[in-house]
């Protein structure tokens, strides 16, 4: 604590719209090394936009994102995710008519940086999530919902990610696969792995988070730490209680 | 009639279903990538018989059409029309898909027009596959299994690469989603021109497997486009399986109908469609589960 640790990425002033439909509003937001840093809002809020916007996959009308350097607002999904943003997403999580291992392969790329952290290699996801070794010939689209959770963060491990976006992991799952895909990330932080996670389940984020920001109505409303919101009842009741 | 008649009237029957077939396939797998509905597939088809026709009658020599015009087709053809004319209505509504399609089939029949006049043409048979293998008492031309035994390695090697290579998985995952495939790093525009390609020279393929039966003429494509287009309905839009079967039903059924109720040969198809529709509106392999 209280070492700064560098920033991966920045997101400067970001409006989108969906056709018509102004979503984004001029949002901010900093990850840093090493840190989980939590995106909270409720169903709707803009949390999917916002990191669609930051991938690529949804073009942004006005503002920039800073990542290694350079302003990648313009710049194609596929090649954002091979510089090593590289998301997983809770609606779309994996390739259903690919088999398990197929999933894990195609995301597979190889570390950018030099970072000192494991380098993630098909075997090394065999080891932490032995269930994927088990399955690797099934049907990715036959799994549970928790396998499949699975599958997408190991996917995305695959691709050695600078940044790891974890878009609600949470979501629709059983408490047990939630406690055990929290061990998951604890793991991930503790080798380094710069996370941006977006929940709506505050208990399970402040957890793992480091800084937090809230989203809503597509603008940002809080920005801090965890223990700093604690001490705020009133946001927390206005933006994130159902 | 005897049994052996029905045997190779099936025989027959089959050849017509690989061409079908060899159509089929191109245009399910760019539908089931691109999601879009190609519709000048048939148009290809009919300007692959013309250049067929001239290839053969200025080199004398079938086997040089048949292995240059389905590259050709590909990487010319599909490579042109995807790149500066399909490339620009992936996300325009699907009328605007609908309409360039067609715009391209006009443009297609007009070239043929131009060049090669509006009298048809025909490709001979070829010297080595004229004559007939008999067993028994049953006699199966020589180009028809030739045609059989094409089609089928063609549909060997598209599920091997389709199922045993990683460019198969990726466009199998581009079929599932694009959105997701691009945040593995994939540049899914280059599957698209690559997939493009491969339907294209499928197209090109099934030109040239078709001229030594055929004639060509003006309007030939929209009748085959008609076929194709039920074929890839009753397999299910995307599936190979599905237009390997679909086309087998379709092909035989025709060939069989023909001399029992010549007079409905042409509705049968309409009837097989309506049937397969009605029991399964998503194609007998349909994506219940988005498969290839
Ligand atoms: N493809 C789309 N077209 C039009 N509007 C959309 C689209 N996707 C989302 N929206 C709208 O944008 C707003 C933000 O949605 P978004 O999915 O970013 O919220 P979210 O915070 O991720 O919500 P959830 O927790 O439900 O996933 C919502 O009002 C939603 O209705
Ligand atoms: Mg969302």
């Amino acid at each position: 604590m209280g070492k700064i640790h560098k920033i991966v990425l920045e997101v400067k002033d970001l409006h989108t719209y969906y056709g018509l439909s102004h979503i984004l509003f001029g949002v901010s937001l900093i990850v840093r090394q090493g840190e989980v840093t939590c995106l909270l809002g409720r169903n709707g809020a803009g949390k999917t936009t916002l990191i669609k916007s930051i991938c690529g996959l949804v073009p942004a009308s006005s503002g920039e994102v800073w990542y290694q350097g350079k302003n990648i607002i313009k710049t194609p999904a596929h090649r954002i995710a091979s510089s090593g943003v590289i998301p997983a997403f809770s609606d779309n999580r994996i390739f259903g008519n690919l088999t398990v291992k197929e999933n894990l392969e195609i995301g597979k790329m190889r570390p950018r940086s030099d970072e000192k952290r494991v380098i993630w290699t098909i075997e090394k996801i065999y080891d932490l999530f032995p269930i994927l070794k088990e399955f690797e010939k099934r049907w990715a689209g036959s799994l549970s919902g928790g396998q499949q959770q699975i599958l997408c963060v190991a996917k995305a491990l695959m691709g050695n990610p600078e940044l790891l976006i974890l878009d609600e992991p949470t979501i629709g799952l059983a408490p047990v696969v939630i406690a055990s895909i929290g061990e998951q990330i604890e793991i991930l932080k503790a080798e380094n792995t710069s996370i941006l996670l977006t929940e709506q389940n505050v208990k399970f984020a402040s957890r793992l988070g480091d800084a937090c920001s809230i989203i809503d109505m597509g603008e940002i409303k809080y920005q801090g730490t965890f223990k700093d919101l604690h001490n705020n009842e009133s946001i927390v009741s206005e933006y994130l209680s159902v | 009639m005897s049994g052996d008649i029905w045997i190779s009237l099936l025989i027959a029957g089959l050849s017509r279903a690989m061409i079908y077939f060899l159509l089929a396939s191109g245009l399910t797998l760019i539908f089931g990538v691109l999601k879009v509905i190609n519709f000048a597939h048939g148009a290809f088809y009919m300007l692959g018989i013309f250049i067929c026709y001239s290839v053969v009658k200025f080199t004398g020599n079938f086997a040089v059409a048949f292995f240059i015009i389905p590259l050709v087709f590909g990487f010319v053809l599909g490579g042109l029309t995807e790149t500066f004319l399909f490339r620009r209505v992936y996300k325009a509504e699907h009328v605007m898909q609908l309409l360039l399609s067609i715009g391209v089939t006009y443009i297609i029949a007009d070239v043929v027009k131009i060049i090669w006049g509006v009298s048809p043409y025909s490709v001979g048979m070829p010297e080595v596959f004229r004559g007939f293998f008999s067993l028994g008492g049953i006699t199966i031309t020589k180009y028809n299994l030739f045609i059989i035994a094409i089609s089928l390695a063609t549909a060997l090697a598209m599920f091997a690469v389709l199922y045993r290579t990683k460019i198969g998985s990726i466009i199998r995952a581009c079929t599932y989603s694009r959105e997701m495939t691009m945040t593995a790093g994939v540049n899914v525009s280059r599957v698209f021109t690559l997939v493009f390609v491969a339907g294209t020279a499928l197209a090109g393929l099934a030109s040239v497997a078709a001229a030594p039966m055929t004639t060509g003429m003006l309007g030939m494509d929209n009748e085959m486009i008609m076929i194709v287009f039920s074929v890839v309905i009753i397999g299910g839009a995307g599936s190979i399986t599905g237009a390997l079967l679909g086309a087998t039903i379709i092909g035989v059924v025709e060939a069989l109908a023909v001399p029992v109720l010549p007079e409905f040969a042409e509705v049968i198809m309409y009837v097989i469609v309506a049937v397969v529709l009605l029991f399964r509106p998503q194609g007998l392999f349909g994506k219940s589960e988005a498969r290839v």
